[in-house]
């Protein structure tokens, strides 16, 4: 469309009603306000001071010069109902004294504009334009909505069990456009500098062409390159937030009222990240900026991880890759301790003891669990599992008999018999690269009473099921846990381990 | 397209779910009080006990429809959806109660813990034969946890009737110090040796 954003607001609502501001092809400046609904009149009536704001309001931005008329836009994926067409004829005669009078983009239109100025160079059509331009126009904060992402990559990449068998061109096309359609899809959180939503973007888009792969059984040849574009991306993702870790303060982002409520929990997932990056260099991962950083980033790993928090098994991958990337970074007594306290709480807070908060399970939405961390009791008829029932607590308990911690596993092993260690184990074993399967088993195990320390030690030594393009690239495990954690199971989790050992070992 | 609520509307499905979750667990009795949670992968399950047993199944769609005639909600309002969802609430129950039977007893079937009572009518000493294919746990005071009976109103009665000897005292005081034994060498067993 020609447009050049200058700048995006990142944090809570817009400026002066300005969610976007940027340049048209004809040089005048240009700002967006953006929403994902219909417009009813009701809803115009709540958000037309945002309007008025947008349009009445000059645009102050070093790169636009000085104040000028700029072009008024709001931006909606829905439609507008044809009375706020009217209503907003009407304040354009009165806004043309002032400005421009307001444009009005909607879904049908953005639809159309997106065909035209993507046809000529996306490999193959998009089949779900309105799920891609629910992300496109997405505020872009908060983490990624991965149900969702996961319908959006199915529609490009045959993965499920019903897709069609394409011809191996016709993939390859499907490859390369999977990463540009990722790209315009991650555009709001883009302009909204959220790095971390698009680290989580990135692996699956990894995940989902590898699953496609196996799938087909096709050569490395049709995905290695896209694959190589994608591993460049996420690794300026990791830079950037590691540029921005680096330099946080304890309640350093949004208002500071609220701040104080969520910083442990983002800290949790800031060392996970950074952890993952750490491990991905570690592994043979290639990275244009980590070793410059290495340093002050053990620094920042070591001083979040004091202030982490774990309100669901889908934090547990973080807290476990920043043991393992504290252990073979040096600081091997926090690495220790920090798996230590990993392992207590996976097994302690599975039971129905007070003071002890519910350890609720990797399904539970991130969100939702901080939630009922902070003390929001679950709706009445909440059947979501946590209590006995636990999908990381194995896989830490065979790494702990890998590393002859009998005694730290005796005093829990008490609270572990209670326990029924989860797994979901799909039917075919490149459904591990997705999201979510329909067609597996849900497997539960207990321990046997009495339980062998010989025994355990042989099954802690054993190889378990991992994805094929997973045991060859061994640097993408620390993000696979991180982004997957419902596949936190002991293939992946002790091929992470036996990997970061031989590594450090060289 | 004429005015719309949708926000309403979700509101007012959360209610009439919540409502249709109540009435569901009304008619479920005893069953409302097991664990119940959400499975979010896979069409079957496989159970490994901790005494080494495994236990396979696939899994069921369980659902009722729901039936509302225009007329009906013509004449009642309100009134004809919850008929509605009570009566398939009720359906969904009666299934659900169905399914948990015909799976509990492939279970026992399967792990040995069935009496065969040959027409004989239930009886104290039948009772006590029945637990003596059990396991009891004991709870931190040492007293027994009972398993729950279920049977029907009939036979309540007549088991509220039953008169026991001391005999029968004496054999159930003697179940109990064997069944605690039992499961101090259970819970004994529960560490990491070797």
């Amino acid at each position: 469309m020609g447009y050049t954003v200058v700048h995006s607001t990142s944090h809570g609502p817009g400026e002066e009603g300005k969610d976007v501001i940027g340049r048209g092809p004809d040089g005048v400046p240009a700002a967006f306000q953006l929403k994902q609904r219909n417009v009813s009149v009701g809803d115009w009536r709540r958000i037309r001071d945002e309007n008025v704001e947008l349009v009445e309001l000059p645009i102050r931005h070093p790169s636009l010069g000085g104040p000028r008329r700029h072009r008024p836009i709001l931006v909606t994926t829905g439609s507008i109902h044809e009375n706020v067409f009217t209503r907003i004829e009407g304040e354009n005669r009165r806004w043309r004294r002032v400005n421009r009078p307001l444009e009005t983009w909607t879904g049908t239109q953005l639809l159309a504009m997106f065909r035209q100025h993507t046809g000529a160079f996306l490999p193959q059509p998009v089949p779900d334009f309105h799920r891609l331009l629910g992300f496109m126009v997405h505020n872009g904060h908060g983490l990624l909505d991965k149900a969702e992402f996961d319908l959006l990559l199915r529609s490009i990449l045959p993965v499920g069990d019903g897709a069609p068998r394409p011809s191996r061109k016709a993939v390859s096309r499907a490859f390369a456009a999977a990463a540009v359609i990722v790209e315009y899809a991650m555009a709001g959180f883009d302009r909204a500098a959220n790095h971390f939503a698009r680290i989580e973007a990135y692996t699956m888009l990894a995940c989902y062409m590898w699953a496609a792969a196996v799938r087909l059984r096709l050569p490395a040849g049709t995905w290695q390159s896209t694959l190589g574009i994608t591993e460049t991306s996420l690794d300026r993702c990791s830079g950037l937030l590691a540029e921005e870790a680096k330099n946080l303060t304890v309640f350093g982002q949004g208002s500071p009222l609220t701040d104080t409520f969520v910083a442990p929990y983002r800290a949790t997932l800031l060392v996970g990240a950074l952890s993952a990056q750490g491990l991905w260099h570690l592994l043979g991962g290639k990275s244009e900026w980590f070793v410059a950083m290495e340093t002050a980033l053990g620094e920042v790993i070591g001083r979040l991880a004091q202030q982490a928090r774990l309100p669901s098994e889908a934090f547990a991958p973080a807290l476990f890759l920043a043991s393992q990337y504290l252990r073979n970074s040096g600081d091997i007594r926090l690495g220790d301790a920090l798996f230590r306290r990993l392992l207590a709480e996976s097994v302690l807070r599975k039971q129905r003891k007070r003071p002890l908060r519910p350890l609720w399970g990797p399904y539970l939405q991130v969100e939702e669990a901080i939630l009922r961390d902070l003390g929001k009791p679950p709706d009445p008829h909440d059947k979501e599992a946590w209590e006995e029932i636990s999908v990381t607590a194995w896989p830490l308990i065979l790494v702990a008999a890998r590393r002859l911690m009998r005694q730290d596993l005796e005093q829990l092993w008490y609270p572990i018999t209670e326990l029924h260690f989860s797994e979901g184990i799909p039917d075919k074993p490149y459904k591990r690269l997705l999201w979510r399967t329909e067609r597996g088993t849900w497997q539960q195990k207990m321990v046997p009473r009495p339980q062998s320390w010989q025994r355990l030690g042989e099954q802690a030594r054993r190889s378990y099921p991992i994805p094929k393009p997973l045991a060859e690239s061994p640097h993408w495990l620390p993000y696979y846990l991180l982004v997957y954690p419902q596949r936190f199971n002991p293939g992946p989790v002790l091929a992470l381990d036996e990997a970061v050992s031989a590594a450090a070992r060289r | 397209m004429l005015p719309d609520f949708p926000k309403v509307r979700a509101g007012a499905t959360k209610i009439l779910e919540a409502w249709f979750e109540g009435r569901r667990g009304q008619r479920l009795g005893i069953m409302q009080q097991m664990k119940n949670v959400v499975m979010h992968e896979g069409h079957r399950t496989s159970l490994h006990r901790w005494d080494g047993s495994v236990e396979q199944k696939p899994m069921k769609k369980l659902g009722a429809p729901i039936r509302l005639m225009r007329e009906d909600l013509e004449k009642k309002g309100l009134g004809a959806v919850l008929e509605a969802l009570d009566k398939t609430a009720q359906d969904i129950a009666d299934k659900q109660g169905k399914f948990f039977f015909q799976r509990l007893n492939e279970t026992l079937e399967e792990t040995g813990q069935t009496l065969d009572a040959q027409g004989q009518p239930l009886t104290f000493d039948l009772v006590l034969d029945l637990f003596e294919k059990m396991e009891f746990d004991f709870d931190e005071h040492g007293q027994p946890v009972w398993p729950t009976m279920m049977c029907n109103p009939l036979m309540l009665e007549k088991v509220r009737k039953w008169e026991v000897t001391d005999e029968q005292k004496a054999r159930l005081a003697a179940l109990v110090e064997k069944k605690r034994l039992a499961w101090r060498d259970r819970e004994g067993d529960r560490k990491l040796v070797g």
